[in-house]
């Protein structure tokens, strides 16, 4: 059993679902649709979780060269977040889309975003990455404006259509650059191919178009301005997606090209972390003035992957300069940071789903107190926010301490002490400001609502002891990421 | 090999001028058309690459083929939102759609 094999499953069932969902409304069983998806799912996931490391031909017998498939511990480590994710939100959904219009198209588009995102950890050629980044891409665009009939929705998808879209141009420029300069867009004949060329002009530009092509979709600064309407635009479980687990493919596309394939230079590590440092001030800065609890949470998603790219920043600088273990542990606090924002942001956005449905407010007056009457959604958020915000025994203090802590191995420098600095006042504003929102949700009178179903508190439950496991297991999850490091930036696997 | 031939200028050229229609008009069809500018450049940069002493890689072509493919899909649903836009707004001018800000 191999990668292809998941894929197969997720397109082939895709299929299915458009059947299911037509006999279902035939025979009055609205959910049919929904079932096949959370089936589909439920197997993609214990299916990836047993893939075998190692090189993968789906078509050895056309010879096409294209189209290889990679499984290591990075893309195992990814591929795993995205379905476990959209399995959850699958599951939320049930309940939660219940009795909209174009549920069967509604489910269609969740599965082949996750297959897209599943490809795009999956893949061992650009081209193909490329693919499946546009899979997944386009289906989120589709998925943002579900609810067409709403101005918001429309707006905020075209918005998101129009940046996503050019960035994808301009990644996908820049493979054909690489193609044409070496012949192949495979992702190991590219790293051997770029290895000889070293340091030089033209690699940096192609890292450069890189990064800011994939970035987009990733939401880095300047070019995250798409996020804050699109996210909460969205149907909450897809925002829960959106901001989860999309972006985060666009960091594993950059994390990738940059790590993997292309030699490390000079002036790119910088590159990274203030672009970082810049997102994630942006991020939290205007984070603090959101009234809107999506808007809110969207922003904080911005700060997040700012968080991120410094990590990668961090371990990228650090190659260079052959600082091997400075360099792994920044890479791993990314990749750790990567799994708890996924799980903490997609619990997050589940919550206020949830409280939404119930109060059918997005303003963040009208939520208080709501934490004391929804008891579950309560507690699950709180924990969510804890996470976020940091707090030393939860898994979110001791990712951005590793990333921390590979800066700090190249202390010498002014420009990396200064990105430590501007780094540690970023996380502690945003410390402040999630514990500022736990307390307004749980301040004084208990409002009247009601806890929502159990197919909707169902997966908040789990996303938050998902946090609190990683938590406790901590020594057995960094042992899976730092090897998720190591091959990410090609040292084995 | 070089890399520099009379197609990849082209392209190059063509980037530029879809990029500027992307930023410079407000009627979203054209930015529409400036996407799809942007993309047939890269297509015919893909072909530009491929080209080895006269020879096209059919690699090149394939990867082609598949991207105008891709864009189609991606136009596709634009003008779809467009029009649901259009319904909403009365109007395609893109300045009057900025509701979403900040």
């Amino acid at each position: 059993m191999g990668p292809q094999d998941v894929l197969a499953l997720l397109f082939g069932s895709s299929l299915t679902i458009i059947v299911a969902d037509r006999l279902g409304r035939r025979l009055g069983a609205a959910r049919a649709a929904g079932y096949v998806t959370v089936a589909a799912l439920a197997t993609a996931l214990l299916m990836s979780s047993s893939l075998p490391s190692g090189r993968y031909r789906p078509f050895p017998a056309t010879g096409i060269p294209v189209a290889e498939l990679r499984v290591d511990e990075a893309s195992r480590i990814f591929s795993l977040l995205f379905t476990s994710l959209g399995l959850l939100v699958a599951i939320y959904s049930l309940k939660y889309m219940e009795g909209e219009e174009g549920l069967g198209a509604y489910y269609l588009l969740l599965l082949l975003m996750v297959a897209g995102m599943v490809g795009v950890a999956l893949s061992n050629d650009l081209f193909t990455l490329y693919c499946f980044w546009e899979l997944m891409s386009v289906t989120a665009y589709a998925l943002v404006a579900f609810r067409w009939w709403h101005w918001e929705p429309v707006e905020a998808g075209l918005k998101y259509l129009v940046m996503s879209t050019l960035g994808a141009l301009v990644a996908l420029y820049a493979i054909s650059v690489i193609y044409g300069a070496a012949g192949t867009t495979n992702f190991d004949e590219l790293r051997s191919i770029f290895a000889t060329l070293g340091d030089e002009e033209a690699v940096r530009l192609l890292a450069g178009l890189l990064l800011f092509g994939f970035g987009v979709t990733a939401a880095i600064a300047p070019f995250h301005t798409w996020l804050p309407d699109a996210h909460p635009a969205a149907p909450s479980s897809i925002s829960a997606m959106l901001s989860g687990v999309v972006i985060k493919a666009g960091v594993y596309a950059i994390a990738r090209a940059l790590l993997y394939i292309l030699p490390p230079t000079s002036g790119i590590g910088y590159l990274l972390m203030y672009v970082g440092l810049l997102t994630c001030t942006v991020g939290n800065l205007a984070a603090l003035r959101q009234l809107d609890v999506k808007r809110f949470l969207a922003y904080s998603s911005v700060a997040n992957i700012g968080y991120i790219m410094v990590g990668i920043g961090a371990g990228y600088r650090a190659h260079l300069l052959g600082l091997t273990q400075f360099a792994l542990t920044g890479v791993a606090g990314a990749m750790l940071h990567v799994i708890n924002h996924a799980l903490g942001k997609g619990l997050l956005f589940l919550c206020t789903g949830s409280a939404i449905h119930v109060i059918k407010s997005r303003a963040i007056p009208d939520l208080e107190g709501c934490g004391r009457s929804m008891r579950i959604t309560g507690i699950s958020s709180a924990i969510g926010l804890l996470n976020l915000a940091g707090i030393p025994p939860l898994a979110g203090f001791w990712s951005k301490l590793l990333i921390a802590y590979g800066l700090a191995g190249m202390l010498w420098d002014l420009l990396v002490v200064i990105a430590l600095i501007v780094f540690i006042a970023n996380a502690v504003l945003a410390a402040g400001y999630y514990i500022y929102l736990l307390m307004r949700l749980f301040r004084h009178r208990a409002t009247k609502a009601n806890e929502v179903s159990p197919l909707m508190w169902g997966p908040e439950l789990v996303l938050a002891a998902a946090c609190l496991i990683l938590s406790l297991l901590l020594s057995q999850v960094l042992a899976h990421v730092y090897t998720g490091a190591l091959a990410l930036m090609g040292v084995v696997g | 090999m070089s890399l520099l031939n009379a197609y990849s200028v082209a392209a190059a050229a063509l980037i530029a001028v879809g990029a500027y229609c992307v930023a410079s008009k407000r009627n979203l069809i054209k930015i529409v058309m400036g996407i799809e500018i942007v993309t047939t450049a890269v297509n015919l940069n893909f072909i530009a690459m491929g080209l080895r002493g006269g020879v096209l890689d059919p690699l090149a072509s394939m990867y082609a083929a598949v991207s105008m493919a891709i864009g189609a899909a991606v136009a596709a649903l634009a003008l779809a939102l467009i029009v649901q836009a259009y319904r909403h707004y009365g109007t395609l001018d893109s300045s009057k759609m900025s509701r979403l800000r900040w």
